[in-house]
């Protein structure tokens, strides 16, 4: 016999499989430490399977999910714990894209690297605005997720995009 | 930076997949694990509640001194304010479907709101104890030794003075942070 389309099973694949890689990369953003973020992406999916047997459809199923996601990070990470090391892991750096050009791919590599450990160094509610900016959610439903007014949204997206910028041209300088 | 906006957003949306994914079986399990962890817990704690309960009340049937015999009633009533208290405030990720209820900012400050107000009200935990257990010292006071007597004082005056500091210093981190939000 058919299961109903809002069985929580149902709802959860669905989920499981639209943002599925944005869960992934907002625990990478939040968790450096490979083995806490296998755990933290457990935790938001077994979250999401609970929350959503009681999803009531007052707003989109992907502020839902991206409230969620964003919830328990920002538990995990405000948990009092070991500090975490502030760079990103080896294993890291092997899971990026792979391009069909080394040099490419060092670049890219060497990119996502700095943007990963620069998201982390923001504060909570700027580190969501900035990882919802990158998964290419509007400012209206950002608004909608966080809570903050789209204005707000908007100006907190140009401010960490000039201070990623420019942490982006230091550390360049530094290194070069 | 080298790459332009849309190469950091393309960058971002590229990243593979992790290998080890969990099943849908795999979540359900688990989820079904903690909601039984949480079952667990609250009829752990409620039944330790009632033990301790209990133990207090055999202690004020005795043949005690009236003083220890009250001192024993008002940790009975300290524990009932602790356990009031604990269920007034529960967590907002307590229930389930709060975490999409709530917006993630709102979320954020709850959180900070309840660790500050946990430290404060540390304190107040500690204080309700102080008349009860106070009492109950007192009043087998003349059957120990001046020094025993003593001892236990200076631990007690540490022991609160480590709280009022530890308190102190985590109410102010989330204060900060707080403000920092407005």
């Amino acid at each position: 016999m058919p299961r109903p389309p809002s069985h929580p099973a149902d709802l959860y694949n669905e989920v499981a499989r639209t943002y599925g890689g944005a869960l992934e990369r907002l625990a990478r953003a939040y968790e450096p430490d490979s083995d806490r973020r296998r755990d933290l992406l457990q935790e938001i999916h077994v979250a999401l399977w609970r929350s959503l047997a009681r999803f009531d459809q007052r707003c989109s199923m992907r502020t839902w999910v991206y409230r969620v996601a964003h919830n328990v990070a920002t538990s995990h990470v405000i948990r009092p714990k070991a500090r975490t090391p502030a760079f990103v892991e080896a294993d890291d750096l092997d899971s990026l894209p792979q391009p069909i050009d080394e040099e490419e791919r060092f670049d890219h590599q060497r990119t996502l690297d700095r943007v990963y450990a620069l998201i982390r160094e923001l504060p909570p509610v700027d580190r969501q605005v900035m990882l919802l900016y990158l998964e290419e959610v509007d400012a209206a439903t950002t608004a909608e997720i966080t809570g903050l007014s789209a204005g707000n949204v908007s100006t907190r997206v140009h401010r960490i995009k000039q201070l990623l910028a420019q942490r982006f041209r230091e550390r360049g300088a530094g290194h070069g | 930076m080298d790459e332009s906006p849309q190469d950091v957003h393309r960058l971002w949306q590229q990243q593979p997949r992790e290998e080890n994914r969990m099943s849908t079986d795999d979540v359900r399990a688990k989820a079904e694990r903690l909601e039984r962890r949480v079952k667990r817990w609250k009829i752990t704690g409620g039944l330790l509640f009632a033990v301790i309960i209990a133990a207090e009340l055999w202690q004020i049937g005795r043949p005690n001194p009236l003083l220890e015999r009250t001192g024993d009633l008002l940790t009975i009533a300290a524990f009932v304010y602790m356990a009031y208290w604990f269920r007034r405030y529960a967590p907002v990720d307590a229930v389930p479907q709060a975490l999409g209820r709530t917006g993630s900012v709102d979320f954020y400050r709850s959180r900070l709101e309840r660790q500050r107000e946990l430290a404060s009200r540390r304190w107040r935990y500690l204080a309700v104890f102080i008349p009860g257990v106070t009492l109950s010292l007192f009043g087998r006071a003349m059957e120990r030794s001046v020094e025993q007597n003593a001892a236990i004082a200076v631990f007690g005056v540490l022991l609160f003075v480590v709280v009022a500091w530890v308190i102190g210093r985590t109410g102010r981190q989330m204060q900060h942070e707080l403000d920092e939000l407005a």
